[in-house]
């Protein structure tokens, strides 16, 4: 494996030296590499520096993935522990950003981690965390409910 | 050098997706199946989120998750729609009524999908015997005999046997949480009369040679333990006085909920339990009343709270196992169908809970 060299910049100027099999874990990266072996300096327009750090950091840790259980456990203990550093926040702009770097073990990650989060959430709480503005009338939004009343705890459903 | 740059420009998807003029695109797309709608959202920390991001995180929801993310607004509604887990549909199987088909053999059984009207004749000469079913789950049926018990699926003519032991006492009934196959499974045998000092247990699961004994102070004197279903990875025995007890085999311990009496058994009226998604249901129907109780324990605050209907749910009711399914279409929401023949003699009966 070579030990290139390879400088990632992101949208605010943050520059990241790192090795091309690190880089390689950005499929975005990868591919320009295979296409073109002299690119050694890739501005990546749509993320930031605090977040493409967290990617990098994601990619050093996955960048040999053995296969051995043992390995395998010790890597999801890692992603766990990794997650739980970040809010929500952070976590949508890191999915964000895995999908434009295209590093699908990461996207999987967060998507989860998202996923796990929201699910004991009411409907009112996901839109605030969201900021998602409800498109609903009362009527529909009572209609959707009445179909599915038995998702709805009593402390959830609004009181006629 | 800028040259290359500009060949990737050249090569770019979309740029709809970022708002910002993209230097680079990404050639090869993580998702793969990227479609013409890009509706996003506009979040409160000014990120827009990609309708298939948004997908990808609701598909990975259980089904209550998913319906409460789909009061969000109405475009979560159709991307939580379009990833929704469906329930598998509820078969029921029993043996071919003899007077029917006076010259079918022993062992003839029909599997019959309640809401196709659509059946099937199979034939299982394991079961010529005796055998009787005592629970179904996952699309398995546990059978007992006298003596030794049967996991069977009738969808893939699987079968093997459980390991012989002492769960096989008179007046011991047997309870699954899982498929056999998988990992998770586990079978208990409990106590359907504990008049003794202690409550015994017993719990094997596949693979094991033995079955492993736990005894518990009996919290209560003499007790029928009638109704048993397994509901987020607890055992849930019901009591003819209404008691609820817990069999926990994570931690094997065994514990009487401190709930008011479940006010379901009444004389002999037939008494439903089931679960759904964690939630757990008695019903108790005459077919005098055609209006049957529907009650749902309130995990909460520790109590049976009488409900008006099941919420949506159906209910497919047959002794000893009752299924309850969501999102059937509209007229079969809020219904309890029955398998058996019930006290008035009327059979495949469906009530309209109100």
């Amino acid at each position: 494996m070579s030990s290139n060299k390879i400088v990632l910049t992101s949208s605010d100027g943050e520059s990241f030296e790192v090795e091309e099999v690190v880089a390689r874990k950005l499929q975005i990266v990868g591919h320009m590499i295979e296409d073109d072996c002299v690119i050694n300096e890739i501005p990546l327009q749509n993320v930031t520096g605090d977040i493409l750090s967290m990617v990098i950091e994601y990619c050093k840790t996955h960048v040999d993935e053995e296969e051995s259980e043992e390995a395998q456990t010790k890597l999801k203990t890692w992603d766990k522990e990794f997650m739980k550093k970040f809010d929500l926040k952070t976590h949508l702009k890191i999915i964000l950003a895995a999908n434009y770097l295209n590093v699908k073990g990461l996207l999987d990650l967060v998507s989860q981690t998202i996923a796990d989060n929201i699910k004991d959430y009411t409907p009112e709480k996901i839109r605030e965390v969201f900021g998602v503005e409800n498109d609903y009338t009362e009527e529909e939004e009572a209609e959707v409910r009445k179909e599915n009343a038995w998702a709805f705890d009593e402390a959830d459903t609004p009181k006629p | 050098m800028r040259n290359r740059r500009r060949t990737y420009n050249v090569r770019a998807t979309p740029p709809s997706l970022f708002p910002e003029s993209l230097t680079v695109n990404s050639i090869v797309q993580a998702r793969g199946d990227w479609r013409s709608k890009r509706k996003c959202y506009t979040g409160s920390w000014d990120q827009n989120i990609p309708t298939d991001l948004l997908q990808d995180i609701l598909s990975r929801l259980g089904l209550k998750a998913n319906i409460k993310a789909s009061i969000v607004c109405k475009t979560w509604l159709e991307e939580a729609v379009s990833v929704r887990k469906l329930q598998p549909r509820p078969w029921l199987f029993y043996r071919q009524r003899r007077a029917e088909h006076e010259y079918s053999p022993a062992g003839t059984y029909i599997l019959f999908d309640p809401l196709r009207s659509q059946q099937y004749k199979l034939n299982f000469p394991e079961l010529e015997r005796n055998h009787g079913i005592i629970c179904s789950r996952d699309g398995w049926l546990l059978t007992y005999d006298s003596g030794y018990a049967l996991f069977l699926n009738p969808f893939t003519q699987e079968s093997f046997y459980l390991t012989e032991g002492s769960p096989y006492k008179r007046s011991y009934s047997l309870a699954f949480s899982a498929a056999p196959t998988s990992a998770s499974c586990m079978v208990i045998s409990y106590p359907q009369i504990s008049s003794c000092a202690s409550v015994v247990i017993d719990t094997w699961r596949p693979g094991e040679t033995v079955w492993t004994t736990h005894w518990f102070k009996n919290q209560l004197p003499k007790r029928i333990w009638g109704k048993c279903v397994f509901s987020n990875g607890m055992f849930y025995c019901l009591s003819t006085c209404g008691y609820l007890g817990v069999f926990d085999p994570s931690k094997s311990t065994w514990n009487i909920l401190p709930v008011k009496p479940c006010p379901a058994f009444r004389g002999r009226i037939p008494v439903l339990m089931t679960e759904h998604e964690g939630d757990i249901f008695v019903i108790v129907y005459t077919c005098k009343n055609n209006n049957p109780m529907v009650l749902k324990l309130n995990f909460k605050r520790n109590v049976w709270e009488e409900k008006k209907d099941l919420g949506g749910l159906t209910v497919f009711a047959s002794f000893p196992s009752s299924f309850a399914r969501a999102g059937l279409s509209t007229e079969q929401r809020n219904k309890i169908c029955l398998s058996y023949r019930d006290k008035c003699g009327r059979y495949d009966v469906s009530y309209s809970v109100r």
